[in-house]
């Protein structure tokens, strides 16, 4: 922590407002101030639509200027004033004095440019130095930014890197001219819980030996706890409060941010339920399931999606299906409902054989078991009310018109909703409400198995625990069973009664959710409990965790549950 | 080996079209209602004409040997004799290249050179003065019949200000400028919509990737507009534009019977409407052939090109 | 009709796009080319009225004459009224608009429907659609009408079939693209059959794209007859249609550009009516434009 004394901070941002342009411009941001110092890490935590993104976009004079305007107030970087400043100015400044890294590495990289040349770009743009110079610092920071074999690197396009991979060569290029500042928007939120430890470490590393200030944008409570010195809370537009990392989180002033901290589930187990039924829902026993794409000159790719899978779940309780990208959690969910058809394997809910079906009998089956998707807003058909789409099924299996329609209504009363939104399309519907018109549409029919494909991970946090609560209270009223499939161990903890874990296609470990969160033997789920961040935290009743030793009794083998 | 591969897939992915193009092509004069003879030499003729023709186009044998013999001939560039010069079709199409494919290759150079930048700098502007101007002449391009520009054309530069020639062609071996002086105008006529059809996929394809996060990247990094928007977006939103330049390649084709009609230039338009109007098939049916392969055979090519811009196509 | 039927564009979807259609700039350019489209149709429709003299009837003494209060666009060599020749050509230029747009659009969805949901007819049929495509228009239509003859019938099919792999494809690519959506999977999971899958759930997707689509093959196709009766290959020169009164002119070109000119202008206004409605129909309904604005 070298350089400037807290008086003069790199960033200084006072009463910055924006609008939207044009003559009733609605504001987007109102009179938001906060201030960066080197070598410290301010947090902008809000959920979506609180402007955080706003703020990071007005600094780096990123803002789509056709639709918004800065309103008022000034942005200070390094005591230069930003408003104002010509284009000639900032673009001077761009990775010089400040930098960027966005949330998608998948789309942040240029697809048709090798990555060497990305990042050299940068050094052509602002230094004068000779071509073997740039290749040689090109080099310099591939290796600190740890990435493995940095000439091949260069040589690579960015589809040939992980997302992980990608996210560090966007680090590189943000801090190859060791910037002053560097704002980051979720930089995390689309990896992997082992590859965003990484990634927070590496950021954090780096900061260290530079002396960065980081404007650190996000709306995972986790990672505010991972990383912030300082937190600062937004919430639709304006500033709700800000202070050190250990005040907001164990003494929040404002309602608003306890209702948030209160709504993020900590990765306690929830009190197993009593097993009471004999009986399974839901049967899986040595699911198999290849990907190949075999071209017709052959160099086919195989991925093995399932790799002999057995479990069961009984009617009244959750399992947890918990895995990273590529742990072939989503395609277990497609075979279990026939979207994709298993290689081998049986499936049988209830005791009866589901797989293989085709006409009647598939049609039969799918009654018994339902979905709901991920992405409320692709998992309605924008063209049909939502009574309508909620009346569907049981008109299918026979139910007059008339008497769906109501079904519709009544069901959504039991969602929270007004029973006339029936008559209403989904687009006039935000993306928890749509989550819970998808949830009457899957218990429309009555299914023994409800199967929830990461069902709320698309939402805000408040809204998650809102859903969340919902799915209790539907099994409870039906005794539906669920398979939960989800990759946040938080939202696994705080809704299941068993938990699968998955990796690469095999199931790792499978026990109670007290057995598999808090004494796993296995190596692959303490490193992804140990990975996700802010574990130590109880958000909700804003303390840390009492320190647990680790508990080696009353530990289930792996595989079964007792 | 894996690139000789690809190549070869798609060259066997253009036999099918191919294939089909010569069958319907074929079945176009055999399954025409009534006599394929009489369509052709009209009602008039005589029985000694009819019987010329039939035994011309081997009308007289069954369907399945015709088709082999015609395949056969096809595939030799055998087109057979016109009708009425008696001349090879194959000599009749090579006398005929040279008007067409020169007005053909300055009308694309020009269209390309102009309509990309257009697109570009519309796209970019989007919303302003030149994008609505630019997008106002592209729809009139569009919908204003190619002859029609044509006669305004010649009526404002070769009839009004006579700078230009009102009508025919000068090959290159006269010399560069009459050559140029006869065919400005066709070209010009041409391109309209050539770069009407260009410069609107260039700017869509464009607002296409302006908006993606690896252009916000490029500006993030302090890249200047003209660098972002050249050397980042215009490099992704190659694929669309280049299709475009292809398939476009059949509007052209279209557009040059057009234009060697009005501006009579001796070329193969020209060939196919006296063809047309002589009821002479050979000719036609070759002309349907030639043309749709040098559209599969150019499509083919853009095709390949493809990887040229795209590193995530891979051979 | 029974529930689905109603349903596939519920009353609701349907008002909710036709008043955000209405609105603003939009909604002028809707209005006006409408507007356009109906006047030239109304003209065309009520030609034997509103005609002032015969197409067909010849007057050697009136011949060539330029513009006038008596003969508004002037006269023909034959002494014809070119004014009342372009209200009657009318009727030709949109019973061909309308009926290759029905045709091709009818042809092209069901093409389009059975290439997109099922795989095994897929490859042939974008085969031939890719074959049909690489045939130039003109050419296709010019062969067709020399070998069948010149009727207004041969012409509309002439005229039609290259349109119809450009419709396919359409379709195609928003069928492949609907039926992997989450609410398809959704509705296959509620046990939903094929027929009612696709009339309620991937049918309804395809008709935002089929209205712009359709507009532009109707002004495609007024074009390609114009452009056919002009080089002479298309309906019979008794007939007056636009194309044919131009191409009369072509003779007489450098004296009375009129002939030209005049219906030249009809002829334009109707395509550009029809292609500016297709792009605003195309801002309109293609999502990606919206963001592109935001």
């Amino acid at each position: 922590m070298t350089g400037a004394s807290p008086e003069a901070p790199v960033l200084d941002i006072r009463d910055l407002t924006i609008r939207l342009r044009g003559r009733d411009g609605a504001t987007l941001l109102q009179d938001v101030s906060l201030s960066v110092a080197a070598g410290e890490t301010l947090c902008l935590v809000g959920e979506s639509g609180s402007g955080k993104s706003l703020t990071s976009l007005a600094t780096m004079g990123l803002l789509p200027e056709a639709d918004l305007e800065i309103g008022g107030g000034s942005i200070r970087l390094c005591g230069e004033e930003l408003r104002g400043a010509s284009r000639k100015r900032l673009q001077a400044l761009r990775t010089t004095r400040m930098s960027m890294i966005f949330q998608e590495p998948m789309t942040a990289l240029n697809p048709v440019a090798r990555i060497g040349d990305q990042i050299e770009e940068v050094l052509l743009i602002h230094t004068q130095l000779g071509t073997a110079e740039r290749r040689a610092r090109v080099l310099d920071i591939l290796a600190k930014v740890n990435l493995p074999d940095p000439r091949a690197i260069m040589r690579a396009y960015p589809d040939q890197l992980s997302g992980g991979q990608r996210q560090r060569v966007m680090i590189a290029m943000a801090l190859v001219l060791e910037p002053a500042l560097l704002i980051a928007d979720e930089p995390t939120t689309a990896l992997d819980v082992t590859t965003q430890k990484q990634v927070l470490d590496l950021i954090r590393t780096l900061q260290k030996d530079r002396g960065t200030a980081i404007l650190f944008i996000t709306h995972d409570m986790g990672v505010v706890a991972e990383i912030a010195d300082r937190v600062a809370v937004l919430n639709a537009g304006a500033m709700v409060e800000t202070g050190s990392l250990q005040g907001v989180l164990s003494n929040p002033t404002r309602d608003y941010t306890r209702a948030l901290l209160k709504a993020v589930p900590g990765l306690e187990p929830r009190p197993a339920r009593p097993d009471t039924s004999a009986g399974f829902a839901l049967e899986l026993d040595g699911l198999d399931k290849t990907f190949g794409r075999r071209g017709i000159f052959g160099r086919g790719r195989e991925v093995r999606a399932l790799d002999d899978i057995s479990l069961h779940l009984r009617p009244g309780r959750t399992l947890g299906i918990v895995g990273e990208s590529g742990s072939g959690k989503s395609t277990l969910a497609r075979c279990v409902m026939q979207l994709e058809a298993p290689d081998s394997g049986v499936i049988r809910v209830c005791g009866d054989h589901v797989d293989n079906l085709h006409g009647a009998s598939l049609r039969n089956m799918r009654r018994r078991i339902q979905m709901v998707f991920q992405d409320p807003y692709r998992s309605l058909n924008p063209r049909v009310t939502v009574g309508e789409t909620i009346a569907e099924a049981p008109i299918n299996y026979g139910m007059p018109h008339a008497e769906a329609l109501a079904l519709a209504r009544d069901l959504l009363v039991k969602v929270g909703l007004p029973r006339n939104a029936a008559d209403r399309l989904p687009h006039q519907f935000s993306g928890g409400q749509r989550q819970r018109i998808a949830i009457a549409r899957a218990i429309a029919v009555e299914p023994d198995v409800l199967v929830a494909d990461e069902a709320v991970s698309a939402l805000d946090v408040s809204v998650q625990a809102q859903v969340l609560d919902l799915f209790e209270q539907i099994q409870a009223e039906m005794g539906v069973a669920i398979l939960f499939i989800t990759h946040d161990l938080r939202v696994a903890a705080r809704i299941c009664d068993d938990i699968a874990v998955m990796r690469g296609g095999q199931l790792v470990e499978w026990g109670p959710a007290a057995a598999v969160l808090t004494a796993s033997r296995q190596d692959y789920t303490r490193r992804l409990l140990a990975a996700a961040p802010g574990s130590h935290w109880d958000f909700a009743r804003f303390r840390p965790f009492p320190v647990r030793a680790p508990d080696m009794t009353g530990i289930a083998a792996p595989g079964r549950p007792a | 080996m894996p690139v000789i591969f690809y190549v070869l897939k798609r060259i066997l992915a253009t036999v099918p079209v191919m294939a089909f193009v010569a069958i319907f092509v074929f079945l176009l004069l055999r399954l025409t209602p009534g006599d394929p003879a009489v369509a052709i030499a009209g009602d008039q003729a005589t029985e000694e004409q009819l019987r010329q023709i039939r035994a011309a186009l081997s009308l007289d044998q069954p369907l399945l040997v015709q088709f082999v013999t015609w395949i056969q001939q096809i595939v030799r560039l055998d087109f057979g004799k016109s009708l009425i010069s008696g001349l090879p079709v194959s000599e009749l199409i090579a006398q005929r290249l040279e008007p067409t494919l020169s007005i053909a290759l300055v009308t694309i150079s020009m269209s390309v050179l102009v309509a990309v930048p257009l697109g570009v700098l519309t796209a970019w502007k989007q919303g302003s003065w030149i994008d609505r101007g630019a997008v106002a002449f592209s729809v009139l391009g569009f919908s204003i019949p190619v002859f029609v520009i044509a006669y305004m054309l010649i009526q404002l530069f070769a009839i009004d200000l006579r700078w230009l020639p009102v009508q025919g062609f000068a090959p290159l071996s006269r010399g560069l400028g009459p050559f140029l002086s006869h065919a400005i105008l066709p070209s010009v006529v041409l391109s309209v919509i050539y770069v009407a059809l260009i410069a609107r996929m260039t700017r869509a394809a464009m607002l296409d990737v302006i908006h993606e996060d690896f252009v916000r990247t490029a500006r993030a990094k302090g890249c200047t507009e003209p660098r972002v928007l050249f050397r980042h977006a215009l490099r992704n939103a190659a694929i669309p534009i280049l299709t475009v330049v292809g398939t476009g390649l059949a509007l052209l084709i279209s557009g040059v019977v057009v234009t060697e009609s009005v501006f009579n230039l001796p070329g193969l338009g020209r060939l196919t409407i006296d063809a047309v109007m002589a009821r002479d098939y050979p000719v036609i049916q070759a002309m349907i052939l030639v043309t749709s392969a040098v559209y599969v055979l150019i499509n083919l090519l853009i095709d390949l090109a493809y990887s040229l811009f795209d590193p995530r196509i891979k051979y | 009709m029974s529930g689905p039927v109603e349903t596939a564009l519920s009353r609701p979807a349907l008002l909710s796009v036709l008043s955000s259609l209405m609105t603003g700039r939009k909604g002028v350019v809707i209005g006006v080319t409408v507007a356009v489209l109906f006047a030239v149709a109304a003209l065309s429709a009520l030609a034997p009225l509103l005609a002032p003299y015969d197409p067909l009837a010849l007057n050697m003494t009136a011949r060539l004459r330029p513009s006038s209060a008596e003969h508004l666009m002037g006269t023909d060599a034959y002494g014809r009224d070119i004014f009342s020749r372009v209200l009657y050509g009318g009727r030709i230029s949109l019973v061909i608009g309308v009926g290759a747009t029905l045709l091709a659009v009818g042809t092209g969805l069901v093409i389009g429907l059975v290439s997109g949901f099922f795989r095994a007819a897929d490859a042939v049929i974008m085969r031939i659609m890719d074959g049909l495509m690489a045939m130039p228009a003109v050419l296709l239509a010019v062969a067709i009408v020399a070998l069948a003859g010149a009727s207004v019938g041969t012409v509309l099919v002439a005229i039609t079939i290259p349109e119809i792999p450009r419709v396919a494809r359409i379709v195609r690519a928003v069928i492949l693209s609907t039926r992997s959506a989450p609410f398809v999977e959704a509705a296959r999971i509620s046990g939903t059959r094929i027929g009612k899958l696709m009339w309620r759930h991937l049918i309804p997707s395809t008709v935002a794209p089929l209205l712009v689509q359709g507009s532009y093959v109707f002004a495609s196709a007024i074009l390609t007859e114009a452009v056919l009766s002009f080089l002479g290959v298309g309906i019979s020169p008794d007939i007056p249609t636009w194309g044919n009164i131009m191409s009369e002119g072509r003779m007489f070109f450098s004296l009375r550009p009129g002939m030209i000119f005049w219906p030249a202008l009809i002829l334009s206004l109707v395509i550009l009516a029809a292609n500016m409605l297709g792009d605003v129909l195309r801002d309109h309904f293609d999502p990606r434009s919206k963001t592109g604005r935001a």
